[in-house]
Order: structure tokens, then C-alpha cells, then sequence
């Protein structure tokens, strides 16, 4: 442990260094984001919009390659490609209420395609899977600061809509009751949720994104009684999570994606099983009493 | 039309339909003065809910027309207590009990608090509901009755002149049926009450008359007890709904 320790803090090399402090600057945006994706039952939605992003991607490597436009970096794509997703699922929810689960999968499939499409017929070698998979011990100090500015946005959104965003993930047809406008609150958490895995897949990789965007907040819930409470639990967890698994990998010599994502099951598996346990204890112990 | 004396529902020859040719409701026309307390009843894939959304504003009726306090449905939403089903709300989602009740003091534009004396009154709503000391616990570790308690007093913090209530007591028991109705009675005369009853030949003898809604809506008369001793079976004071033989509910026609 004691190598970890100093490898974090005293080696010349940052990268351990800007690995930890990215899993504490994310786990902010993907503790509250989390909160949302997990309540508002958003995971399939998230798994889309992250998956579709690769359309986005192929498309800018294409134009770039084969067409010279120059200005449109991956990134660009990609946000492009999340934003239209999310745009489209809104729109499903608002038309055809019923049928958004399969317009939610067919962005996934479609994104996919349009993106291997576009990668197919780009000419020369695209690193594909530096763009799926990412790598969070190659990431940047700009990197660090991009997740910063994300930090801020999350945050903002989150405390000035919070009663709107909780009531709207409670109960839909109340908030529509008391005036508020419940498409434009979905658009707006689809959006921030777009946003925060466009940023994040770049840096760390799909798997980890959708794993850290689900598990802490799940675990989380287990455990709180309040909704804002689930926020700050699941950020503290995706810390936890990320510094242990970042610890695990450095010690076992192991690939730290996996091992945070698997970390982090264990844990959620762990919290559900526990809270079963101590329900079970607890009624046995009322009905004696009884 | 001064909307300070306009009847608390006006529902003048109402249609809809989902799909073309399939009439849900059919030339749909009643008034429910202020401070009247009514219930809708009627078979499953009568109408009952569609009616509920249409009052809402949740629909847009193919013709006639549906005013609320005198206002169009979507305009007279902040005066309108509404409570929902309460299968259609997420048992897993972590909130407790007094979130839920200051729920409904959410409005637009967003704010990051919710105003002082609104949690005043919530509180003191949620004491007279009898359910303050309940106000840390988990929403979904609450028993059915607890619940709709909970669900009631958000409705109320609202402070509505209409108390619009989808199936308040579906799946309860009939003390909590019974107590749910007390706490509704205790409410009469201070704004106008419509529930939507599962129930199809008794209600409680709370109501003024009832809503049949059967595609067409019949409006029945409350009858008295008759010899039977319905207190043996509901445990509490029921009554009969007098139905018509043109609205076929009983066989289930729809």
C-alpha cells in the first residue's frame, strides 16, 4: 500500500496523480447525474445516448479525413451526436409515450452503425478504441479542468432545479399539476446526462462511464432516505470506488478500468444483500416482540 | 363569466376518442357546484380515468368543452389538489415522508428554497392528518393507509379549491377506508371533493350523489342503507348507488 502511497503523492510522474484527482472531479458530476439516471429509471437511456455518440465520432473522423473540414474534432461529434440523441428520446417521451423504450434502443443500434459506417469508409487508421475504451491514466491537466467546468454546470442545474427535477422524477403527472414544465425538465436532464458522458466517455471509456453513472447512485440508494442525500452518498461512493479500484490495479498490476467497475458491483451487491439482511433481522425481531 | 362564482366543474357535451369511430365518452355534459363532494364511478374501461385526465388538461376533449373553476382545465391547475394512483409511484425512489408533502409547494419558476410558510402550513397539515411524527420516514417503508395520508396532505399544501382524488383507497382495508373517508369529511364545506371510486354499487355515505361513467355518464342519487346491515361487511357507513337500468354498468356492459 505503502508504494501506492508514494506513487501517488511523491512520484515525478503525474499520471496516478491526475487519475485520482479526475475520479474525484467526475464522481461529483456522475454522484448528482447518477441520482437522476438511477431514479428516474434513465440507465437504457444513458446506455444509448453513450453508445450513439460513436456515430458522432465516425462521422467527424470521415469529414476530417476523407473531406478536409478540418474544424469538426471527434469531440465535437460526439456532442453533436448526444445532444441529437437526447433530442429524439425527449421527443419519443413527449409523441408516443408508450413506444420510447424502442426508439431508446434503436438510437443505440443506429448510432453504433452510422459510426462503424463512417469509420469503414474513413480513409488511413482512426483509433477507435482510444474513443471507447479511453484511459484514465492518460488523462491530462486540461482534462482535469474540462471536468472541473462540468463539475460547475452539474451543480448549478441540480440546485436550481431541484425541487422541479425530484418532483419530476417522483411523480410526472403532480409536477405537470403544479405548473411546471415537465418536457422542457426532461430535455434538461437528458441534456446535462448527454453531456456528462459525451466528457467523460473521451477520458475514461464507455464501461466505466455507465458503470460509475449506475452503481454508486444504486448503492446509494439502499441506503438513504432522502433524495438530495443520494446525490452527495453516490458521489462519496464513485470516490471510493475509483480511488480503490485505482489502488487495487496499482497494486496488483491490473488494468484499473475493470477493476473500479468490478470494485464497484461488489459493493452494490453487497449494500442490496445487507439491507435484505438487516430487513429480514429486523421483522423477525418486531414479529417476537409482537 | 366571473370566475369567482363559476361552478367548481362545468362539462358541457364532452367527446373523446382514443382511436377514430371508438367513442370513450360520448356527449358528456354535468356541473358540480362549489363545495360539493361527488365520486366517480363506473366498469373498468368506462371512462372513469379519461375523464380524470380530460379535467386535468392531461387530454384535449374532440369537441365540446370542460371548465374548472371557470377557467379552462390547464389554467385552473394550481388550484386543483390532485392525488394520484398510488401504484403508479416508484416504491424504491429515497424520499421521505415530508419531501413528498412539500412537493406541493413546488411551482415555477424554480427556486432553491421552498417558501418558509408553506412549510408551516405542511407541517401543521401533516398534524392534522395525524401523521407528524412519520415525517423522517422513508416514503416507501410507510403502510398503504400512511401513504395516502401522506399523498392527501401534499394535495392539500397545495391549498386547492378543488380536491381532485384517482382511487384513494384501492387495495386498503376497511378501517383505512373508513378513516380515509373521515379525514375527507372533515374536509367538506372548505372546497369541492371528486374521487374516483373502484368500487362500483357502494360508497361511502359521505358523497352528495355519484358519477357513472359508462362512455356516457349518468348522475345517480345516493339511496339510504337499506335493510341490509352494511356495517357488518364495509365496518363503516355505506351507501347504495341508485343505477339507472340505461347505463348497464352492473352486467359489465360496456
Amino acid at each position: 500500500m505503502n508504494d501506492f502511497f508514494n506513487a501517488l503523492f511523491f512520484s515525478p510522474m503525474p499520471f496516478l496523480r491526475y487519475a485520482m484527482l479526475l475520479g474525484i472531479a467526475g464522481s461529483i458530476a456522475f454522484g448528482i447525474v447518477g441520482t437522476w439516471v438511477v431514479t428516474r429509471r434513465l440507465s437504457s437511456l444513458a446506455g444509448a445516448i453513450s453508445h450513439s455518440v460513436l456515430g458522432g465520432i465516425g462521422l467527424a473522423a470521415y469529414l476530417r479525413n476523407a473531406c478536409g473540414i478540418n474544424w469538426i474534432t471527434p469531440i465535437l461529434g460526439a456532442m453533436a451526436a448526444a445532444v441529437i440523441s437526447a433530442a429524439i428520446i425527449a421527443a419519443a417521451r413527449k409523441y408516443s409515450r408508450e413506444r420510447d423504450d424502442a426508439v431508446i434502443n434503436a438510437v443505440w443500434a443506429v448510432g453504433m452503425a452510422g459510426g462503424l459506417l463512417f469509420l469503414g469508409i474513413t480513409p488511413g487508421y482512426v483509433d477507435l478504441e482510444g474513443y471507447l475504451f479511453g484511459n484514465i491514466l492518460l488523462v491530462t491537466g486540461s482534462d482535469l479542468i474540462t471536468v472541473l467546468i462540468l463539475d460547475c454546470a452539474v451543480i448549478a442545474a441540480a440546485m436550481t432545479f431541484f425541487h422541479s427535477i425530484m418532483l419530476f422524477s417522483f411523480d410526472p403527472e403532480f409536477a405537470e399539476m403544479r405548473g411546471l414544465k415537465t418536457n422542457r425538465i426532461y430535455f434538461m436532464m437528458l441534456l446535462i446526462t448527454a453531456l456528462t458522458i459525451v466528457i467523460m466517455v473521451n477520458l475514461i471509456g464507455i464501461i466505466l462511464v455507465i458503470a460509475l453513472l449506475t452503481l454508486p447512485a444504486a448503492a446509494a440508494g439502499t441506503i438513504v432516505r432522502r433524495w438530495g442525500t443520494m446525490m452527495a452518498a453516490a458521489a462519496v461512493l464513485c470516490m471510493i470506488f475509483t480511488g480503490g479500484g485505482l489502488a487495487g490495479s496499482y497494486l496488483w498490476n491490473l488494468p484499473p478500468g475493470p477493476v473500479i467497475v468490478l470494485f464497484a458491483a461488489l459493493v452494490y451487491v453487497a449494500a442490496v444483500a445487507g439491507k435484505r439482511t438487516v430487513e429480514k433481522y429486523l421483522r423477525k425481531k418486531q414479529h417476537r416482540i409482537e | 363569466m366571473k370566475t369567482d362564482d363559476a361552478p367548481a366543474i362545468e362539462v358541457q357535451k364532452l367527446n373523446f376518442s382514443y382511436s377514430p369511430g371508438v367513442k370513450t365518452l360520448d356527449n358528456i355534459s354535468f356541473t358540480v357546484n362549489r363545495n360539493d363532494m361527488v365520486c366517480i364511478v363506473g366498469p373498468n374501461g368506462g371512462g372513469k380515468s379519461t375523464l380524470l385526465k380530460l379535467l386535468c388538461g392531461f387530454l384535449t376533449p374532440d369537441s365540446g368543452t370542460v371548465a374548472i373553476l371557470g377557467y379552462d382545465p390547464v389554467t385552473a391547475r394550481p388550484k386543483i389538489g390532485y392525488m394520484p394512483q398510488m401504484s403508479l409511484l416508484d416504491p424504491a425512489f429515497p424520499i421521505c415522508a415530508l419531501e413528498v408533502v412539500l412537493q406541493g409547494l413546488v411551482r415555477r419558476p424554480a427556486t432553491l428554497f421552498l417558501p418558509t410558510a408553506g412549510k408551516k402550513r405542511a407541517i401543521r397539515i401533516m398534524a392534522e392528518l395525524g401523521i407528524d411524527n412519520l415525517r423522517n420516514a422513508r416514503f416507501s417503508e410507510l403502510s398503504g393507509g400512511q401513504r395516502q395520508r401522506v399523498l392527501l396532505a401534499r394535495a392539500l399544501v397545495t391549498q386547492p379549491e378543488l380536491l381532485l382524488l384517482d382511487e384513494p383507497t384501492a387495495g386498503a382495508d376497511a378501517e383505512v377506508q373508513r378513516d380515509f373517508h373521515q379525514m375527507l369529511h372533515s374536509l367538506r364545506g372548505k372546497m369541492t371533493i371528486m374521487v374516483v371510486s373502484h368500487h362500483l354499487q357502494y360508497v361511502c355515505g359521505c358523497y352528495d350523489y355519484a358519477l357513472c361513467v359508462n362512455r356516457q355518464l349518468h348522475i345517480h342519487q345516493l339511496s339510504n342503507r337499506d335493510s341490509f346491515n352494511w356495517d357488518d361487511v364495509f365496518d363503516h357507513g355505506m351507501r347504495k348507488i341508485e343505477h339507472s337500468p340505461d347505463c348497464d354498468c352492473i352486467e359489465g356492459k360496456i
